[in-house]
């Protein structure tokens, strides 16, 4: 245990630490604070965000056809609403556009219509025009749930479609935007992690190699079980490092003020995302923190395997080029995002990671075995 | 000689050449992955042969007749063969009429390859007026407010890219005059190739090179104190001199690299892509306009040929520059991993500073003067690039000014460390 | 009682050590050999880091490999290379080996003043060893390789940087260490070993050439070693003619220490070899092959 502590203080050195802080620092200005400022992006999404959590409010969960009804009166009031103010307005009398439907029809080809009705959608920013707009969308989707098939599945994809709808977990007020967001975060700071990894584990082995404190360290009482208990310092560190960056990151998403989704189906036909399981947010988001665990875990492994092979930075550097390569693209795009989704085969995930550890680890235990009778 | 045994540690070193092979086998894969639209491509050739690439009323009278007998050699075709006739190209793709033909096999894959051959000269011909027109009706200084709007310039900022987009405005005309825009290209909405090759291919490669040469950079200038010979070494007749001979070497080797990262990507990308008639167009034709309508706009009249050699020029003064930045940071930390993450933060401080810039304020526009930003848009080097960088001489402003700080800065760092205590 | 017993250690082609015998009990043995003739090898053998190609080193009886941890909690080993944590004081540093070394925290935290105390770093316990000097450096590595009051202690140039009276020093702790435990010291100083070292064990082309007390070795040569006063002319003649072991200048003629044997001359004075005139006449030819091949 004394070990695993002085092990893991010498990773986390202050100068290491200072760097971890910077990149950090740099990875969440350039990539992710974007997505907390600008969440909902633009409109109409705030818009859509608006009237979601309306609905939210109003009809609970999901939306019966009942509840569904009252959502299209509402609709009817902000049309009476949008006529009043146009109405309310001479130069739009005056041009002949006193309703809403007359509004909708409006000829955009006509310079000067044009102009008039990009003066009140995107100059003055009326809220109801933009309102109306979102709730057409949200309407649009309640009512044409068969969109879903629109993709050429296999019979397995639709039976899946068919229960869902079957089971009303496509009715659940839950929209794609802050699935959307919350996947474009996540991929960030799974690689903002990964990348954390990388840099705290590049030392483990190489420093005492080079060092020649391994001559040390082989002749004590510990001896080259040392080599074990590296792996398990670097997992420790590892776990921190993760358990640190998320609970940074989830303190920071609270602000994008999301928790009343946390208990909605994700098969919700306001999301493009279909599921092979009944997921609801909170369980999916569950999910992906797992994925980044053991992703985090297989990293560990490769990365404590390079360092511990590597003669020097420069090669292990080297090597985990093409390792970030691989984890940062097509890493995170199946294993962190999209999970259990119906586009892939639903074994693609466990099998993949069930892989990449198994193989890891194999590749870890091969280099322990031989480095018990190794000559030093 | 100590030069040759200093460049032999980068060269004998097995991960550099690994990853070097890596790199060109991606980049392979990469323009694999396009060479779909190779064939499509090709069919500009014999149209070039036939009319010349300038579309002015002469050259496009001359494309219009040959599309008009193609056209009426088609509907012979097709009307012994469905009695059908066309009046465009296009008509034939209508999804209504396309599935049922080719589902009855009536017309040969040879036909069919001539139909769409014909459809693409059709795309050509008819894009000629709407470049035209587009042109006609350009006006960079709109283009100019309606950035300065986007991004929220205020006062000084947006004067000064006033003032720059009054400098560009000119060169339009003279672009105009000099029927730049009319010269026939591979089709940038259809194929995309100035994004793929000067976006993706030219980023994935500034990127590869920069890789390699950090990587070496710093493991070269610390090879003496990661190998405990620093005592032997800087104690000799060439003593600390030998950080010059580093510093040199790095930059050969860089140059090095770099060319031949260039050289041999580029080589495949060309005998896939035939680029034969092309050389000479001016780079700033209207037909390289890709889906985002926005028009290329070089600061000079350059061909193809040339601005891919000054491109291929700046990404080797570049890296170049990159030397530098990793020579320097070696100089100040003598551990090459940390020297390595560091450039990654510095090349991100790059991007982030000019966001902490105030918005009416030129400093604003003078942080975008920096190899960070410049690397991160080679589609747009030597062109109008939108508000932040549309400067006549950005590009060569900002290598030299950083050429000569950081000359500068390692000149400082090297009397620095021939008078430290080692 | 450690035991080495028909060693060999190969190296792919290259044969580093060849059926070595030895035998150690308390107290303290010098290996002396040329640099390049097999003593680090042989020392890597005896902590574990090489393993035989052949043959077994055992303690008590017992394979040392075997034995496993309960083999190195007994050995304490100061590398000829030994590595250190710039940033790191001697207390921590040698706190982190304590723990390595299994010994209870509480423990090694007098443990560590103690030894630093013995090794005169105490006023400097808790500055980072960055700016300690190569024989600071040394003491602190003689001190790691007591911390766990080791019944084997194993030293690889262990005098190396340090200055005359840290020598002494240094070598009266041996001593008294010695008396109840093995110490195994590798030097090519013959001057550390000769005055404490109960025996002195010599390999040659790769074999134990001698194990023996150092009188016991010095006898071998006994009678064969001169001195004498020779004008410069002839200096370069004696030298070819006569295998040279120290020159003196001194009143404008040459002071030889030379061995050979020639019936002696009437103006030859014959003394008593020491230890280095026997290293200097083993390896005579030796050291320059042994040199390369190391």
């Amino acid at each position: 245990m004394r070990i695993l502590f002085n092990e893991v203080r010498k990773l986390f050195s202050v100068k290491i630490i200072f760097l971890l802080l910077l990149v950090s620092f740099f990875v969440y200005q350039q990539f992710i604070m974007f997505e907390f400022k600008h969440f909902p992006n633009g409109r109409p999404l705030l818009d859509d965000f608006r009237a979601t959590q309306k609905m939210l409010v109003d009809y609970g969960e999901s939306m019966d056809s009942e509840e569904f009804q009252d959502f299209k009166e509402i609709k009817e009031q902000r049309i009476a609403e949008a006529t009043e103010y146009l109405k309310s307005q001479k130069e739009m009398v005056a041009a002949g556009i006193d309703t809403y439907e007359e509004f909708s029809n409006m000829d955009l080809e006509n310079v000067k219509l044009a102009a008039l009705h990009s003066k009140i959608v995107f100059e003055d920013y009326v809220d109801v025009f933009w309102e109306i707009q979102a709730r057409d969308w949200i309407i649009d989707r309640y009512e044409h749930p068969e969109r879903f098939n629109e993709h050429e599945l296999t019979q397995e994809q639709n039976a899946r479609m068919d229960e869902l709808v079957e089971s009303g977990a496509t009715e659940a007020i839950f929209t794609d935007m802050v699935f959307e967001n919350y996947n474009v975060l996540m991929k960030y700071v799974a690689i903002l992690i990964f990348l954390n990894i990388m840099i705290i584990l590049m030392p483990l082995y190489i420093r005492d190699k080079r060092n020649h404190v391994q001559l040390l360290q082989y002749t004590s009482k510990t001896g080259r079980k040392l080599f074990s208990q590296k792996l398990l310092t670097g997992l420790t560190a590892s776990l921190i490092i993760i358990t640190a960056q998320l609970a940074f990151f989830f303190f920071m998403y609270r602000g994008n003020d999301t928790s009343m989704f946390f208990p909605l189906s994700i098969n919700s036909i306001f999301n493009f995302f279909v599921s092979w399981y009944d997921l609801t947010f909170f369980q999916y988001i569950i999910l992906t923190v797992l994925c980044v665990y053991l992703l985090g875990i297989a990293l560990v492994l490769v990365g404590a395997w390079i360092s511990s092979i590597a003669p020097n930075y420069m090669t292990s550097v080297g090597l985990h080029v093409p390792l970030a390569f691989l984890l940062f693209g097509t890493g995170t795009t199946y294993l962190v995002q999209n999970l259990t989704t119906i586009y892939l085969n639903p074994y693609l995930v466990p099998i993949s990671f069930a892989i990449i550890l198994v193989l890891s680890s194999l590749l870890f235990l091969w280099r322990y075995r031989r480095e018990k009778v190794k000559n030093i | 000689m100590i030069k040759r045994l200093e460049f032999k540690k980068i060269i004998s070193s097995p991960i550099i050449l690994g990853l070097f092979v890596l790199f060109l086998l991606f980049n392979c894969f990469l323009i694999y992955e396009q060479s779909s639209i190779r064939n499509d491509m090709k069919s500009l050739q014999p149209i070039v042969k036939e009319t010349g690439t300038l579309m002015d009323d002469e050259g496009s009278k001359k494309l219009q007749i040959s599309h008009e007998e193609d056209l009426n050699t088609w509907n012979q075709l097709a009307e012994s063969k469905t009695g059908d006739t066309y009046q465009n190209a296009s008509d034939f793709y209508k999804p209504e009429l396309y599935y049922s033909l080719i589902e009855s096999k009536i017309y040969s894959e040879k036909e069919l390859q001539d139909i769409n051959e014909l459809a693409i000269k059709e795309t050509y011909l008819n894009s000629i007026q709407d470049i035209e027109t587009k042109y006609s009706t350009l006006n960079v200084m709109e283009n100019a407010e309606e950035g300065i709007r986007l991004f929220g310039l205020k006062g000084a900022a947006a004067e000064k890219v006033r003032e720059q987009y009054t400098v560009l405005k000119p060169r339009v005309e003279e672009l105009i005059q000099n029927k730049e825009h009319l010269h026939l290209f591979f089709h940038g909405k259809m194929f995309g190739t100035h994004s793929f090759l000067f976006k993706t291919l030219f980023g994935f490669m500034l990127f590869q090179a920069m890789i390699l040469i950090v990587l070496f950079t710093a493991f070269i200038v610390n090879y003496e104190f990661e190998h405990r010979t620093a005592l032997v070494t800087y104690a000799t007749k060439r003593g600390r001199r030998l950080m010059w001979d580093k510093l040199l070497v790095s930059t050969f080797a860089s140059t090095l690299v770099t060319v031949a990262l260039l050289a041999i990507t580029l080589s495949v990308y060309f005998i896939v892509f035939d680029y034969s008639g092309m050389w000479n167009v001016p780079i700033s034709t209207g037909f390289l306009i890709e889906l985002n309508k926005i028009p290329f706009i070089s600061w000079w009249n350059v061909t193809f040929i040339q601005y891919l050699f000054m491109s291929c020029g700046l990404v080797v003064i570049c890296q170049i520059l990159f030397v530098l930045i990793t020579f320097c940071l070696s100089m100040l930390i003598r551990n090459s991993y940390i020297v390595f993450t560091l450039f990654g933060v510095i090349f991100l401080a790059g991007l982030y500073i000019p966001s902490l810039m105030p918005k009416d304020s030129t400093m604003l526009l003078y942080t975008h003067f920096s190899p960070f930003i410049l690397v991160m848009n080679v589609k747009k080097w030597w062109m109008e690039s939108g508000v932040f960088t549309t400067f006549k001489y950005y590009e060569i402003l900002t290598v030299t000014g950083w050429l000569i700080v950081l000359l500068l800065t390692a000149w400082l760092l090297i009397k620095r460390f021939a008078r430290e205590n080692i | 009682m450690l035991i080495v017993e028909d060693v060999t250690k190969n190296f792919g082609q290259f044969h580093a050590l060849k059926n070595i015998n030895l035998e150690f009990h308390n107290g303290v043995y010098g290996l002396l050999a040329p640099n390049g003739a097999g003593k680090t090898t042989l020392i890597k053998m005896l902590t574990t880091l090489l393993f035989p190609t052949r043959g077994s080193i055992r303690y008590d009886g017992e394979d040392i490999i075997k034995m496993d941890e309960r083999y190195r909690e007994m050995i304490g080993y100061l590398p000829q290379e030994f590595g250190y944590y710039k940033n790191y004081s001697p207390t921590s540093y040698l706190l982190y080996l304590a723990a390595l070394k299994g010994i209870h925290r509480k423990t090694a935290i007098t443990r560590v003043e103690e030894l630093l105390k013995t090794v005169a770093l105490d006023h400097v316990a808790n500055k980072k060893m960055k700016k300690f000097s190569g024989g600071m450096i040394q003491r602190v590595g003689i001190a790691q390789a007591m911390l766990n009051d080791p019944k084997i202690l194993i030293l690889d140039e262990p005098t190396a940087g340090l200055d005359p009276k840290e020598r002494v020093r240094f070598r009266n702790l041996l001593t008294n260490l010695a008396r109840d435990r093995i110490v195994i010291l590798s030097t090519h100083i013959v001057s550390d070993v000769e005055s404490i070292a109960n025996e002195i064990i010599m390999i040659k082309n790769q074999e134990v050439l001698y194990k023996d007390t150092v009188s016991n070795i010095c006898r071998k040569i006994d009678g064969l070693v001169y001195e004498t006063e020779v004008s410069y002319e002839q200096t370069e003649q004696f030298r070819t003619t006569y295998l040279s072991l120290s020159e003196k200048q001194e009143n404008g003629s040459m002071y030889m220490r030379f061995l050979t044997e020639d019936t002696a001359k009437p103006e030859w004075k014959s003394v008593h070899p020491n230890l280095e005139d026997v290293f200097l006449y083993i390896y005579q030819d030796g050291v320059r092959s042994d040199d390369q091949t190391a």
